[in-house]
């Protein structure tokens, strides 16, 4: 038993580098801003007073049965456009500040509360990768995302952590969450089990950026060998996801996987910002000293220079 | 530094046991109430244990509200067919205008194209069996209010004053390796199902004869009632140029591109009582 709580312990509350927080928190910023920028032209579709979903549907959608619908929003306050464009480009502001690294918590919070009144209040519009988005910026909160890469603490070294751990932890447990049952759900669908779900998927017009449909005519054989091998590598990913990141030595064969698979699904269904944030959540099964390694190699200069040697306990000890 | 996955000694900075106890138990009950809502997900073929589904209720207001009430089905348990809708505006003039949502978009708006699509789909999912006529179907409470909206969304970017918004679904299908050797392009007219949903006033009452319920029509008959009553009018109003004609009324794309292949179906004195067939025997060559 002693074990047991010792290695739960261990898990959730090790101090750990927040560099590789540091890493996520811009990950997101910029996938939250090329999302938001790009949608600013349509803005008043979404959440103006004469949006698609309006507050007269939202009044009726919210309460259909009775029951009460706990999504919040700012938009369900604020109806003027004039106000709307004022906070929007405030929220993107924030944006900006969070990827930065500016008053990092503060901006996290602005941002999160943005990000879910935006989706609250689009109703229809949002997609699995708000979802992701909202799973992300939420976590982000509790940690110190600001220590790291950022201008908060800049040239000042990170400090090690215990919430640095327990938010990546938690994302890391999420994304398993998220890819176990994205895997279990498939294998209760027809196309999955016949193999031509890929098909499928890359022939959807509505989303296609270009059509690929010309596989079509290297005849029923290939493209079935195409789709199956999809489908294979698709449920087989998924699926142990869960139960293979956690080994140091397979973990790089899955992220980079993970990678290709969502790299895929954005070249070929255009969801490029979907996959962009589910590469952000597998980012937390990257150690903060290869992240460090990484940034140190982009960058071909001293250590020294804004990210610093993590001060631990026994450093502080020492000095 | 400590590792991922492992657990080096840095006792002194761990929290206090009091933290680290209270944060155990919010994580716990986080984790349970994320993988409760998870379980509690059904599917027409496989509805969720009810125990799941109950024990997920206490955990939905901070749920929603936190926007973490995901199941996580991502293209389970299949690839879904996208729907689209197309808009039947009429205005006080009498004259008629046609319009496709998610227009298209350029790649800087792209997210926006991808949330109007979402919301499409997400109207089209709304389209549910009829629990008091078996075998049809009708649009949910959700669905109804949506599709009020965006009659009236409609109503209010349209310049020119609006009488009414005949609203279509049309869900479309996949395309097979065999009919791509056969011919058929991914917006194939073949690929489209098409169902009415209502006509709406700029305010959002529904005012056909049809309500509550809907009609799902086959695209040779649509097409067919498009052309009697929208396009030969004006073209014999007008005596134009038929394809111009089709620009002006901005007919959907898939019929736009079936007519502009056949400009025979465009003339109106062509037209006849077996119209369907013929635009349905066109659409097969």
């Amino acid at each position: 038993m002693k074990n047991l709580a010792d290695g739960w312990n261990r898990f959730w509350f090790t101090p750990a580098d927040p560099t590789t927080l540091g890493v996520i928190r811009i990950a997101t910023g910029v996938v939250l801003f090329w999302v938001y920028t790009s949608c600013t032209p349509a803005l008043m579709e979404f959440i103006g007073p004469a949006s698609w979903i309006d507050p007269q549907a939202i009044a009726a959608m919210r309460d259909p049965s009775g029951g009460t619908m706990w999504g919040q929003s700012l938009w369900f306050h604020v109806q003027s456009p004039a106000a709307i464009w004022i906070l929007h480009f405030a929220f993107l502001g924030a944006i900006v500040g969070f990827t930065l690294g500016w008053w990092t918590r503060t901006m996290n919070v602005i941002v999160w509360l943005g990000h879910l009144s935006f989706v609250h209040r689009a109703y229809f519009a949002w997609s699995g990768m708000d979802t992701v988005l909202a799973m992300l910026t939420f976590y982000l909160m509790f940690a110190p995302t600001g220590s790291a890469l950022s201008l908060d603490r800049r040239g000042q070294a990170p400090s090690a952590s215990w919430t640095a751990n327990l938010v990546v932890r938690l994302i890391q447990v999420h994304m398993c969450i998220i890819y176990l049952f994205a895997g279990l759900g498939k294998l209760q669908g027809a196309r999955w089990w016949d193999g031509t779900a890929v098909w499928h998927t890359l022939v959807l017009s509505e989303f296609a950026p270009f059509d690929v449909t010309w596989l079509g005519h290297l005849g029923d054989e290939t493209c079935h060998l195409i789709s199956n091998l999809g489908v294979l590598v698709t449920l087989a990913f998924e699926i142990s996801f869960t139960f293979l990141i956690w080994n140091p030595r397979i973990r790089p064969v899955l992220l980079t996987t993970a990678l290709m698979l969502h790299g895929g699904i954005g070249l070929f269904m255009g969801l490029g910002s979907f996959g962009a944030a589910m590469l952000t959540g597998c980012l937390a099964f990257i150690p903060p000293e290869t992240v460090r390694f990484a940034i140190q190699a982009c960058r071909r200069r001293p250590e020294t220079d804004g990210i610093l040697p993590i001060e631990t306990a026994g450093a502080r000890r020492a000095a | 530094m400590p590792q991922l996955g492992s657990a080096h000694d840095t006792a002194p900075e761990m929290p206090l046991a009091r933290v680290r106890w209270i944060a155990s138990g919010l994580v716990t009950v986080h984790l349970i109430a994320i993988v409760l809502t998870v379980v509690s997900f059904s599917t027409p073929s496989f509805p969720a244990p009810r125990l799941a589904v109950a024990a997920s209720q206490p955990t939905q207001p901070y749920l929603q509200a936190t926007f973490l009430n995901n199941a996580y089905r991502f293209f389970a348990p299949n690839p879904g067919t996208p729907s689209i809708l197309w808009f039947r505006v009429q205005y006080e003039d009498r004259s008629i205008r046609w319009i496709e949502a998610p227009a298209s978009a350029g790649p800087l708006t792209y997210e926006a194209y991808q949330r109007r699509l979402n919301f499409t789909i997400m109207i089209g999912q709304q389209l549910a069996p009829d629990p008091a006529h078996e075998g049809k179907r009708r649009m949910t409470p959700t669905g109804e209010a949506a599709l009020a909206s965006c009659a009236r969304h409609i109503a209010r970017m349209e310049t020119r004053e609006v009488k009414s918004v005949g609203i279509y679904i049309l869900h479309h299908a996949i395309i097979t390796p065999e009919q791509v050797r056969t011919g058929w392009t991914p917006t194939d007219v073949r690929t489209y199902h098409a169902t009415f949903v209502g006509a709406y006033s700029p305010t959002g009452e529904r005012m056909d004869e049809m309500k509550p319920g809907v009609l799902e029509q086959p695209m040779g008959h649509l097409i067919a009632g498009i052309l009697d009553v929208d396009v030969y009018p004006l073209i014999r109003q007008s005596n134009g140029d038929p394809v111009k004609t089709l620009d002006t009324l901005g007919i959907p794309l898939p019929i736009r591109r079936i007519l502009t292949a056949h400009p025979e179906l465009l003339d109106p004195s062509e037209a006849g009582p077996n119209m369907q067939e013929r635009i349905e025997k066109l659409a097969g060559q």
